[in-house]
């Protein structure tokens, strides 16, 4: 497995389902951490977002009682951000699924897959935060000094907005979060052009 | 020696104590019952039931009854108490004026009873004006030492009659009088549903007070319970009423004038609503209706009692001693001509002998409601008139919602029959005009025709009939069959959750031993997955086992009497793994056979579960105890199964039923036992959870609920 410079974290109850991906993938990411219950799943995940985060949830904890959905929510209303694997027994529409919530599940998975499917897939999540525009800038403003955080410090349509009030707005995936991610985008295209630019 | 003629006398072996302690009163619970008729015999009024400190089973665990009798004498205790068999009840049927209760304990063997309830006994007795209080105790575990070594020592044998029970004497009030029986050394813990069901037993023997012009009140103080914190024991004559009734008048403060409650009939119940108080003033009112089964019962734990009719309290006193004057019932007044409005409709009105009910005003509230000079009524004024018509107004509403049940039942049936009753009608009418002579034969000829047609068009009306009736027991029919199928569905989607996620992790700890082992790479781990493959098969297994035992529990379904079942699966059948544990296990189960329609393998089969649970639980624990309880309804059977083991942690209570969820992997729990008793009662539409525990401090306590429509 390629190392991942990522914290995984497994909202499961019975951790003998998910004890071997661990054992296998333990000294390939920079740490696991394993909740049987899904509330301090998500409590970890909010006091940890300026962290690489990958999640693999469990989508019903105890026959018959659904909790996935609702926990994917509370993670979506954290951060847009953070990739969510989702790990099943249950025979769920995979696509409607992974629609949820602006595509927040970045994937199904069978409770039966192998070690070596869910490390693929774990992989992929990794790549998507390292490739999204969103998550470069996201980790841009978390590595920023905590004093220029909470200062004004672009305006948009009128607007001020401190680092932290942008970082929000992408987290949330609002039309702000966007236009900031497209103007971003189209600035370092244009710019990285220019610089790259063949000299005739 | 022929003329050397002896005597000989009969002695008492030292286990007489228990041949009429525990051993002719099998029940705890009819042996504190024993004990209460005994203060009704004494003339009590009142009987207080204390239980203290008994669960968990303790030194200090205590149960006292407390009466305020006439008490004992130094005399009595001694020619009465302390004679075995005393023949006093039996010489005297009726207890002590002005009482004159007939006595429900005749034997003379019913203070034994406190050897099923503790080892010791302090009786403390006193009749009014003795200035001490009379105190005798009784150690029954002498006797049981001294029974123990006798089993190997008969040489020196002491005779029950040898032992010496220690009696004292203790100042008292002149005025107090009356009995208490300390119990200590309690032989049994006594859980909440015990208490409910001593409840439930002494309901029998308290009559409803305004029936009994000597009052006989329990109450029940086990501080530990919540609800027994000092609860009277209601009479089941009224829990046996059919319909009941309580109306109360209402005082507004704000308008400071009263309003009425009265009954109005909405179908099938009586509901209540609020009038402006009666020119009689405000009252209250209580009636209960029994109808025939109701009644049978009443009779037969009331022999004494009679369904009579409708009486009027002044202040709590009652104000017709005059109608209860005659022996003769058909010679008793009946104040409210309940009974005079029957000779019209005789089957649809209720009479005196269908209620019990009485009327509460006051001297103050009710100044209108005058006797008669001469005792032997109410002076007839426009207040008793109208008194006595909201009564029978009452009955009516009563009378009004009996029709309505009783029209529900038949409306249907009749509607369907209408049709065929108007063409029989049509044929006779028919029968008749060919009857008359001078038809012509023409005239004759066409009615034949009709009659032949309306005869066809009857049988036709019959088919439909008779397609209909099939037609909604198919549908009855598949509406079981559906909840079965989607039972079934949900049956199939969680056993495949189960294959499934036993599969993956199978699958991947395969998969870590045949990566990381050709490296040597976590070797340790590699065991450590090879186990859980190991594991993770045996659990499948079980489940293959299970789904197959499923597929089985369609058969053999016949009737069987789950009350046997379960006394034999408790006694005999696991009797060898109890004693090997030592555990104590107490079975109770209703007395009557229960039949149960399903297959009886199962039923034992989950029994089986229950008890290896208990048996885990209870490993870590001194004095094992396991206590099994069948409760028959109307509707259902619930089956309560309490151990005093380690108790189920807050954590895992939501989990228990989970398949796969075990707290005891390393004592071989599968995490399927219990999984598998619910899915088995879902698909016959019973269940099983987790209530609250009967045995204190810790312990768990399931309840399984069979319903018997199915």
């Amino acid at each position: 497995m390629k190392k991942i410079d990522a914290v995984v974290v497994f909202i499961e109850d019975v951790l003998a389902n998910i004890e071997a991906i661990c054992d296998d993938i333990e000294d390939s990411v920079l740490d696991i951490k394993q909740f049987t219950q899904p509330e301090d799943g998500v409590s970890f995940i909010r006091d940890n977002l300026d962290k690489k985060i990958i999640v693999v949830l469990d989508w019903s904890f105890a026959s018959g009682k659904i909790v996935g959905h609702i926990i994917l929510k509370q993670i979506h209303d954290l951060s847009s951000l953070i990739p969510v694997i989702i790990f099943t027994g249950q025979d769920l529409d995979v696509t409607a699924t992974t629609q949820m919530y602006d595509g927040q599940a970045f994937y199904c998975l069978s409770k039966d897959m192998s070690t070596h499917e869910v490390i693929e897939i774990i992989e992929k999540a990794y790549g998507a935060i390292c490739n999204n525009i969103n998550a470069v800038i996201e980790r841009w403003i978390v590595n920023q000094p905590d004093t220029q955080k909470s200062i004004p410090y672009v305006r948009i349509g009128g607007k001020e907005y401190t680092m932290n009030d942008v970082l929000s707005e992408i987290r949330r995936n609002t039309e702000i979060g966007k236009d900031v991610s497209r103007g971003v985008l189209s600035m370092t295209t244009d710019l990285f052009f220019k610089q790259h630019k063949t000299k005739l | 020696m022929q003329d050397s003629i002896q005597n000989l006398h009969f002695r008492f072996d030292v286990s007489t104590f228990r041949l009429l302690g525990r051993e002719l009163i099998t029940d705890r619970i009819t042996a504190l019952f024993e004990l209460v008729k005994n203060c009704y015999d004494a003339n009590a009024t009142e009987v207080k039931l204390s239980f203290l400190a008994v669960n968990p089973k303790s030194d200090e665990g205590r149960i006292l009854i407390e009466d305020n009798g006439i008490g004992m004498t130094e005399k009595d205790i001694k020619d009465k108490w302390m004679v075995i068999g005393t023949s006093s009840k039996r010489r005297n049927t009726i207890s002590p004026a002005p009482f004159c209760r007939r006595v429900v304990g005749k034997k003379g063997v019913g203070r034994f009873a406190v050897d099923k309830l503790g080892a010791k006994m302090i009786l403390r007795s006193k009749q009014k004006g003795e200035e001490w209080w009379n105190c005798l105790e009784t150690d029954w575990s002498k006797y049981a030492i001294e029974e123990e070594q006798q089993m190997s020592n008969l040489e020196e044998a002491t005779l029950f009659t040898d032992f010496d029970n220690k009696f004292w004497q203790e100042p008292a009030k002149c005025e107090d009088h009356g009995t208490t029986l300390e119990l200590s050394i309690l032989d049994d813990v006594w859980t909440e549903r015990d208490i409910q069901r001593a409840y439930k037993e002494l309901t029998k023997l308290v009559r409803p007070n305004r029936m009994m012009t000597y009052p006989f009140q329990i109450r029940i103080f086990a501080p530990q319970y919540s609800d027994y914190s000092s609860k009277l024991v209601e009479s089941m004559a009224f829990s046996e009423a059919t319909i009941t009734l309580q109306l109360d008048s209402i005082y507004d403060k704000q308008k400071k004038c009263y309003y009425q409650e009265e009954a109005i009939a909405k179908l099938n119940n009586i509901e209540k609503k609020v009038v402006p108080s009666y020119s009689f003033g405000p009252i209250s009112m209580t009636l209960y209706y029994y109808d025939q089964e109701g009644k049978r019962r009443f009779s037969r734990n009331f022999k004494e009692d009679k369904i009579d009719g409708v009486k009027v309290y002044r202040d709590g006193i009652i104000a017709t001693p005059f109608a209860e004057f005659d022996d003769n019932r058909d010679k008793q007044k009946d104040l409210f001509g309940i009974d005079k409005r029957r000779w019209s409709n005789f089957f649809d009105k209720i009479s005196t002998r269908d209620v019990i009910g009485w009327v509460d005003i006051t001297a103050d509230g009710n100044p209108n409601i005058i006797d008669a000079t001469n005792r032997q009524d109410f002076v007839t004024n426009e207040e008793w008139i109208e008194l006595r018509k909201f009564v029978v107004n009452q009955l009516t509403v009563i009378e009004e919602v009996l029709k309505n049940r009783k029209t529900k039942k038949v409306y249907s049936r009749e509607r369907k029959l209408q049709p065929i009753s108007t063409i029989d009608a049509a044929l006779t009418s028919i029968k008749e005009l060919s009857a008359i002579s001078n038809t012509t034969s023409e005239i004759q000829s066409t009615l034949n025709s009709i009659s032949s047609q309306l005869t066809t068009a009857k049988q036709y009306v019959r088919d439909a009939l008779d397609r209909e009736e099939q037609v909604e027991s198919a549908k009855h029919n598949q509406e079981n069959l559906m909840y079965s199928l989607i039972s079934l569905q949900s049956y199939a989607a969680q056993i495949s959750h189960i294959v499934r996620t036993s599969i993956g992790m199978i699958k991947r700890s395969a998969e870590f031993v045949v990566k990381w082992l050709p490296l040597r790479q976590k070797e340790e781990k590699c065991v450590h997955h090879a186990t859980m493959v190991y594991d993770n098969m045996n659990k499948l297994s079980k489940a293959v086992n299970f789904m197959l035992a499923f597929a089985k529990d369609g058969e053999n379904l016949e009737p069987f009497d789950v009350s046997n079942v379960t006394l034999e699966t408790m006694k005999e059948r696991y009797e060898a793994l109890f004693k090997h544990e030592g555990i104590s296990v107490e079975t109770i189960v209703p007395k009557t056979a229960i039949m149960l329609n399903y297959n009886d393998k199962v039923y034992v089969d989950m029994l089986g579960c229950l008890i290896d649970n208990s048996v885990k639980a209870l490993r870590n624990t001194t004095n094992k105890k396991i206590k099994c309880e069948l409760v028959a309804s109307n509707d259902s059977l619930r089956l309560f199964f309490s151990d005093n083991g380690e108790g189920v942690k807050e954590i895992d209570k939501e989990h228990i039923f989970d398949e796969f969820y075990t707290t005891t992997a390393h004592l071989g729990g599968s995490g399927l036992g219990l999984f598998m008793i619910k899915m088995r009662l879902q698909a016959i539409k019973g269940s099983i959870e987790l209530v609250q525990q009967e045995f204190l401090p810790t312990g768990a306590t399931f309840c399984i609920t069979i319903p018997f429509a199915k």
